[in-house]
């Protein structure tokens, strides 16, 4: 019965599921840095789309109106972007845990209002296109040496392969000595200081690499649509951020990959549905199947699927 | 090695106290502290000596742990000096203070419970170059010798605080006490050459209490480490202290050993005589 309400003709598409993948795993990447910000270190940052953008912004006018090349634009807008990251931390981040959340939400929305009206530089809302010619002939190669017809393919690999690795590096730095001071400054900031530690040094640190990561998957998204516009680093992405967040676990970055998958999977699976409804009534039953497993994880694993129970309990 | 590190400069904080060159490790003069219209720390003046227990007693509100928390840079005195061991403290975040030899615990103990026992313990080990990031991308892997040092050093603290067995359990599922416990361990592990405690005593049963007192006398006589700590317990007070200070309303009225201090009459006047614990 409820087979019969899903319309496979287009649930079998592979094209389909490698676009709903290549989102799954930038998201991946987006919410590594928000792991990194909320579970492991006690900020709450809510402006991580602000880096997203930025780091996009960047590339798209370094190589459009500054003729860089792409390969030499991701590295500086990445560094751009981790310099927004210092400058709202340095101005913000001795501020009380909610206002600073505040502040970075005011932040990613100032960026957002920036790139509508610096029309000079990044032409408003209609957007900017062509900066990717050089991940297009790349992409192009890969694409025939796997000798598939599926255009994005390659971006899934480099995506995913992007978000295994970099899950690599964040498990490995966590389970360092500067990860344990990571942790000390989300369980207790007075402890430790008293124990010598610069705690605003390690937030800002925190904060830094999260933008880092967060201009990663802005990348990732400007070439998955190969296109940037003003309306794509709406607030609700960071917000999303934070569904993959909950559903993966706090404090676990390998929960993230899992978290992501299932988050994008449910948001677009669920476009199949077949019922007797409107277009918008559907699009709106797609985010409500969403909160309500959300819930249901709330109440049922509030820890989320790799998060540590008494961490959570304990942290409190 | 680690005993060696450890070791050495306490030793040689011991024999200034002996050489009677420097003997106050600890000496802050006209200190004052307001909060609003409240005058906190009103021109305090104290000096800790050299290898002393020192008990920091008042009545409430008296400024006892306003004055812990200004020197050791969580507050921002308005105007005074303090020095230990001849540097000056006031201007210096906690972190640079906690890295001078000079520690502290809270009152209400400040465990990192969602980190296990032993991390807590390892996490306050100095010159850790892995708590660089710098280091873990230049030298992937230096820090590990060092963590070997900490981790075993941190080990035999916890055997002699008799927490061992609780070195993999998460330190929020300890009891208060040894929490408190847990909390003294912590600090030595920074090396301190002065501990300021914030009533250590408060809170625990009586039995854990006599082995953290057992514990601050062996540091005392074998390593040299010096004590000040706040304390409401006046039997734990004139029992265990070799000096006493006691500050009413932010300032220091009477310092002395415990006997002359309970028969100072400013002193029975504006606290043992209002509360009458003493006797």
């Amino acid at each position: 019965m409820t087979l019969s309400a899903i319309s496979f003709s287009a649930f079998g598409q592979p094209e389909f599921w490698i676009g709903v993948g290549v989102l799954a795993g930038l998201y991946g990447i987006f919410a590594l840095g928000l792991q990194l910000n909320v579970g492991f270190t006690g900020i709450i940052n809510f402006g991580q789309v602000g880096f997203m953008s930025v780091g996009a912004y960047a590339m798209a006018i370094l190589v459009l109106k500054a003729h860089w090349s792409f390969w030499l634009a991701l590295p500086a807008a990445s560094a751009i972007a981790i310099g927004a990251g210092l400058l709202i931390g340095l101005s913000s981040l001795r501020l009380r845990a909610d206002y600073f959340a505040i502040a970075t939400i005011a932040f990613a929305e100032i960026i957002r209002y920036v790139a509508e009206n610096a029309r000079g530089l990044t032409n408003g809302n209609i957007g900017l296109l062509g900066f990717d010619s050089s991940w297009v002939s790349v992409s192009g190669s890969i694409q025939s040496w796997l000798s598939t017809s599926e255009i994005q393919l390659p971006l899934l690999l480099v995506t995913w392969v992007l978000l295994a690795g970099l899950t690599f590096v964040m498990v490995r730095v966590q389970r360092s000595p500067w990860g344990r001071v990571l942790r000390a400054v989300r369980e207790d900031e007075d402890a430790a200081r008293a124990l010598g530690k610069n705690v605003f040094s390690y937030k800002l640190q925190s904060l830094a690499i999260a933008a880092l990561l967060g201009s990663v998957a802005g990348y990732l998204l400007a070439l998955d649509l190969a296109y940037l516009s003003p309306d794509q680093f709406d607030p609700s992405v960071t917000f999303t951020g934070y569904a993959v967040l909950i559903l993966g676990g706090l404090a676990s970055y390998v929960g993230i990959a899992a978290g992501t998958a299932i988050l994008w999977v449910l948001l677009e699976g669920t476009r199949f549905i077949n019922l007797p409804l409107s277009a918008e009534q559907i699009a709106a039953l797609r985010f409500v199947i969403v909160g309500v497993v959300l819930i249901g994880l709330m109440a049922f694993r509030p820890e989320g699927l790799f998060g540590k129970r008494e961490e959570m309990v304990l942290g409190g | 090695m680690a005993d060696a590190m450890t070791g050495a400069p306490m030793r040689a904080a011991l024999t200034d106290a002996t050489d009677d060159g420097d003997r106050a490790i600890l000496s802050v003069s006209a200190l004052e502290l307001s909060f609003g219209g409240v005058r906190a720390l009103a021109g305090t003046d104290l000096e800790v000596r050299r290898g002393s227990i020192t008990a920091l007693i008042g009545p409430n509100g008296a400024g006892k742990t306003t004055l812990f928390n200004a020197i050791t840079g969580f507050y921002r005195a308005d105007r005074g000096n303090a020095f230990f061991d001849g540097r000056p403290l006031l201007g210096k975040p906690p972190h640079a203070i906690a890295r001078l030899g000079m520690a502290r615990t809270f009152q209400l103990t400040k465990t990192l419970a969602a980190m296990p026992v032993l991390d807590n313990m390892m996490l306050a080990a100095p010159d850790q170059p892995g708590e660089r990031l710098a280091n873990l991308i230049l030298r992937p892997g230096g820090w590990r010798s060092r963590e070997a040092e900490v981790r075993e050093r941190a080990l035999e603290l916890l055997e002699t605080f008799s927490l061992r067995d609780q070195a993999e359990a998460y330190a929020g599922t300890l009891s208060g006490g040894q929490r408190k416990l847990l909390e003294l361990a912590r600090v030595l592990m920074l090396e301190p050459r002065l501990i300021l405690l914030d009533e250590p005593m408060a809170g625990i049963n009586p039995a854990l209490a006599q082995r953290l007192l057992g514990h601050i006398h062996e540091l005392r006589e074998g390593r040299g480490v010096t004590f000040l700590f706040i304390e409401h317990d006046m039997e734990v007070v004139m029992g265990q202290s070799d000096r006493v200070i006691v500050m009413s309303e932010g300032r220091v009225i009477a310092e002395g050993t415990p006997e002359q201090v309970s028969r100072d009459p400013h002193v029975i006047d504006a606290y043992l005589g209002s509360s009458g614990e003493a006797a």
